[in-house]
């Protein structure tokens, strides 16, 4: 990924450089860096292989206008690509750890009515994990304030930060555009293709 | 009775979810974990169709994708890669490996049975 370059940029703070994932982003490592994100009520798992010290986090959330089938769908997705990567980085799925975040209630009362889209998050989180037989070693999930995560990589250790509650607003606006970006998007960019 | 199909993907979700979708389409469903599982089950069952996942542990989907084109009996089963790998030159390797057609996840249920209605007819 050519953006590596332009997101990893030095926290002060840590003394590690830091890479800042968005809503639909994932990034994993092996090396001595903080791999952050800002969640409302969208999840973030991190993966973590203590063998081969990689570990990743991702940032993501089902889309509610399709039946609950389908749209876990989109949650397999996305942990999907990030253990793909994590493997190509040489972690093997059967020692990961994970480690569960996020789901709070950010989004308006009347979009709440409809869907209750945090917990939704958060029980395909944790039934995806146990179906596939991944350990959670911990979590921080519910709630109504935003939280930043900070996930270092290489040792698999966490911290996360509550914001603000005036930070929420912004973090829902965020996560309002990429829900409706799910809801927009009709299955993948590349179609079946045969040969 | 409909057509037998394998699946193979190391993610449990996956296979699940691809053989709930695949058992409504009328087929008959086995299942693999990598692909040396996969070329055992080729050897023990006669499938029509092999769906496969290319990032796997013990052996990814290409490598089985190639053993399967060197092996008689099996070498012309149709086999469809169902793979979150969408890069070009990745789609050109599985092609050149004998690949029958690449669907990129998250798929679409109906684009998933009108696939394999082309390959099955």
């Amino acid at each position: 990924m050519s953006e590596v370059g332009r997101f990893l940029r030095p926290n002060p703070h840590f003394g590690k450089p830091e890479r800042y994932i968005g809503p639909g982003e994932f990034y994993s490592s092996g090396d001595d860096i903080v791999i952050s994100t800002l969640l409302g009520s969208c999840i973030a798992v991190s993966l973590h292989d203590p063998v081969a010290k990689v570990g990743g986090l991702n940032h993501f959330m089902l889309p509610t206008r399709s039946g609950d089938r389908d749209s876990a769908k989109y949650g397999v997705n996305a942990m999907e690509l990030l253990i793909n990567d994590l493997m190509k980085k040489g972690a093997a799925r059967a020692r990961f750890r994970a480690k569960v975040f996020g789901g709070g209630s950010m989004l308006s009362a009347s979009d709440a009515k409809v869907f209750d889209v945090p917990k939704m998050n958060i029980d395909f989180a944790f039934q995806f994990l146990e179906l596939e037989g991944i350990p959670v070693d911990s979590y921080s999930v519910g709630g109504a304030d935003p939280r930043r995560v900070y996930f270092f990589p290489a040792s698999g250790k966490v911290l996360v930060k509550y914001s603000k509650p005036g930070a929420g607003t912004a973090v829902a606006r965020v996560e309002r555009e990429y829900a409706h970006r799910l809801a927009e998007r009709r299955g993948p960019s590349v179609g079946p293709i045969l040969f | 009775m409909g057509a037998s199909i394998l699946i193979v993907d190391d993610s449990v979700s996956i296979r699940q979810s691809v053989r709930f979708i695949l058992e409504q389409g009328g087929y008959t469903v086995f299942d693999a974990a990598d692909g040396v599982e996969g070329l055992k089950k080729l050897s023990e069952q006669k499938v029509q169709l092999v769906i496969t996942d290319v990032n796997m542990p013990n052996m990814d989907g290409i490598s089985m994708l190639k053993k399967i084109r060197e092996t008689e009996g099996i070498k012309f089963v149709p086999v469809l890669v169902l793979t979150t790998e969408s890069q070009g030159s990745m789609v050109d390797e599985g092609k050149k490996a004998g690949a029958t057609g690449w669907i990129v996840k998250p798929f679409n249920n109906e684009k998933l049975l009108e696939t394999i209605k082309k390959i099955l007819p």
